[in-house]
């Protein structure tokens, strides 16, 4: 193994590649940031131009991309309540507050001090134990994702403040919506009401571009001038070591779930976001200051989120079965370069894959560099009027809700929901619960069916499948320990607001 | 406490379509033949879940509103609702602009009209964000990022 490094980091040492890692970087920055444009479309948009570069260089280039793409979702998640891309609707649970107290140049670095830490985890999972995990995530069937998407739904509780009752009914309105559309088991169309734009469903970039953006600019423009903190961006951007030092725990736990969840198909980053963000409430000694701006919050869902890009290539690069349609687009690059995703390509390419490594750890570096360092310049966004800059958020909501499917009825769809959300903060009802029923209700209701369906009507498949068992005891639990510190039926009305 | 009167009327909302969506459920055969795996399960799902728990949010709390809620409190600051339609107005006009004549002309007359209800009387302001931003925007994810913008049914 040694020798194999060696010969891949041979291969990798060359200015060209430490420059295209930094030039990817800088684009994954831009268009990570901006709503509605994901890193999916980042790397198939610049995917072609790697086609004149050698292998190494042209996917450590789209690595740079990726890597920089997810993290820079955060930017504007915690300035302008906006996640760039979902993995960062965890990040607005806290980082926005953080911002409104004049936190969120600190924030910023906290989620690019995280997202190095929880990329470097995945980067050691990619290099020395990645076989082992591909053989772990093939055996993820359906019971075992309807245990995994049960255990993340029961983050509902978590997420709800004060009343359950409120953040359970936001739940199954969120179930409601991601039932919209044809039905992936039996063709059925439900909810469509003859309309064909339906039939694929309700698109979830501009759901969360409305509830969090738009929503945002409604609220911002009905507060009367006097109610608007003015604190300086600028002034408090250090972040200290005691800080970084508290924080290190939730980092590595977030990492590591991240990690593990990347490796499974189809599981997706934001599913790792919310799960490292719950783990690090339920496990603190500050939980009920969660959603009030704490740097572990951000912390917590940043390192969660960025753990899963390196993982994420594992059943690619082990398997030959892209992880996300990140590496898809991934994997017809390497394709492209003559490099075959599997097994076998540890024997005839190990150098190139040891060099693809390294390279995913020196992106990481860079993508930690150009956050930390950058963090003066995207503070310097809050020093334009509010409402010239809600003027701009809302032409870039309008762009992103329409780029997801070049359609009008994603602006439509953002619009609606930017409407609900308002009236549903308004009246102290926590939407985050709406967005996580949208991305794992189609997880929990096709593993569930798959499941019944592949076990002939049998029940006790899930019991007897031991991954299925084991998350759905652990989301009995996170149930109990999350009720048990609310309170049920609590009658105080819910204070945190969004 | 004006939360209250608004509060009931959501989860009114939320039980009310609850139930028509275990009703409207019913009508999805199960192809499988297998119980409780049809597509009307999880919608029927989820009307449940909403009729209990908005329901029971209602029952919970009816004693405390009919308590602490007099006319007083029903008083809604007018002039912040009718600022917060017209804001909503202005994004449907975007919308339907954006159908009719493209994404640089209707974001140029939604944001003129936006930043004029929040009160900006500088006209070099005025017309620079309302002008520049959308020719910027367009020319990003136009020309750099390929991302197809509307160009209006008028003008295709």
């Amino acid at each position: 193994m040694a020798q194999n490094i060696l010969q891949g980091l041979i291969l990798f040492i060359s200015p060209i590649n430490f420059f295209v890692i930094f030039i990817g970087g800088l684009l994954g920055l831009v268009v990570g940031s901006l709503p509605g444009l994901t890193a999916t479309m980042a790397i198939a948009l610049l995917s072609p131009f790697t086609f004149g570069m050698g292998s190494v260089t042209g996917i450590c280039f789209l690595l740079g991309l990726y890597t920089s793409a997810i993290f820079a979702g955060s930017v504007t998640a915690i300035l302008v309540r906006t996640p760039g891309t979902p993995a960062s609707a965890a990040t607005v649970i806290d980082g926005y507050p953080l911002t409104q107290k004049g936190q969120g140049g600190k924030a910023l670095k906290m989620s690019a001090f995280a997202s190095l830490i929880g990329g470097l985890i995945s980067a050691l999972f990619l290099m020395f134990i990645s076989p082992l995990l591909a053989n772990v995530a093939l055996k993820f069937g359906p019971a075992e994702y309807f245990g995994l998407a049960v255990f993340g739904l029961t983050i509902i509780i978590s997420v709800s403040g004060k009343s359950i009752l409120k953040g359970l009914s936001m739940g199954f309105l969120g179930l409601f919506l991601s039932t919209i559309g044809m039905d992936y088991i039996s063709g059925t169309e439900r909810f469509t009401f003859g309309i064909v734009t339906l039939s694929e469903g309700i698109s979830l970039i501009p759901v969360l571009i409305g509830v969090f953006a738009l929503s945002e600019i409604l609220m911002t423009s009905s507060r009367n001038k006097s109610d608007i903190i003015k604190v300086d961006p600028i002034k408090n951007i250090r972040l200290s070591l005691k800080e970084i030092k508290g924080v290190l725990v939730s980092i590595f736990r977030s990492g590591l779930l991240g990690s593990f969840i990347g490796s499974i198909p189809g599981a997706g980053a934001a599913i790792a976001a919310f799960v490292g963000y719950n783990e690090a409430k339920r496990t603190s000694k500050n939980s009920s200051l969660f959603g009030t701006g704490l740097l572990e919050g951000v912390a917590a869902s940043e390192a969660a989120n960025n753990a899963v890009t390196g993982s994420s290539l594992v059943p690619m690069i082990t398997l030959g079965i892209p992880g996300s349609t990140a590496s898809a687009v991934l994997m017809s690059t390497f394709l492209i370069h003559g490099l075959q995703p599997g097994p076998l390509m540890f024997k005839f390419h190990y150098d190139v894959i040891w060099a693809i490594f390294i390279g995913f750890t020196v992106a990481n570096i860079s993508m930690f560099v150009l956050g930390w360092f950058g963090v003066p310049i995207f503070v310097r966004i809050l020093k334009i009027p509010r409402h010239i800059l809600n003027a701009i958020i809302l032409a870039l909501c309008v762009i992103g809700s329409y780029s997801v499917s070049n359609s009008m009825f994603g602006v439509l769809t953002m619009i609606l929901s930017g409407i609900v959300g308002y009236l549903l903060r308004k009246n102290n009802y926590p939407i985050i619960p709406i967005v996580l029923a949208l991305v794992l209700g189609p997880i929990a209701e096709r593993g569930l069916r798959k499941a019944i369906i592949t076990s002939q009507g049998d029940w006790s498949i899930f019991i007897t499948h031991p991954i299925s068992a084991i998350t759905l005891l652990l989301s009995a639990i996170s149930i109990i320990i999350s009720i048990k510190r609310v309170g049920f039926f609590s009658k105080a009305k819910s204070k945190i607001k969004e | 406490m004006e939360n209250n009167y608004n509060e009931l009327i959501i989860n009114i909302c939320l039980v009310i379509l609850g139930i028509l969506l275990v009703l409207f459920s019913d009508q999805w055969v199960d192809p499988t033949y297998m119980p409780g795996i049809s597509p009307s399960m999880f919608p029927k799902l989820a009307g449940f879940g909403m009729i209990i728990t908005a329901g029971g949010y209602i029952i919970k709390n009816i004693k405390y509103w009919i308590k602490n809620t007099n006319e007083s409190t029903r008083k809604i600051s007018k002039n912040n609702t009718q600022y917060i339609l017209l804001i909503m107005g202005v994004f449907l006009l975007y919308y339907f602009l954006v159908i009719l004549i493209g994404f640089i002309l209707a974001t140029i007359i939604s944001l003129f009209i936006y930043l004029r209800f929040n009160d900006e009387k500088k006209l070099l302001k005025l017309t620079i964000t309302s002008i520049f931003t959308p020719l910027i925007l367009y020319f990003i994810f136009q020309n750099i990022m390929k991302v197809q913008l509307p160009i209006g049914l008028l003008f295709n």
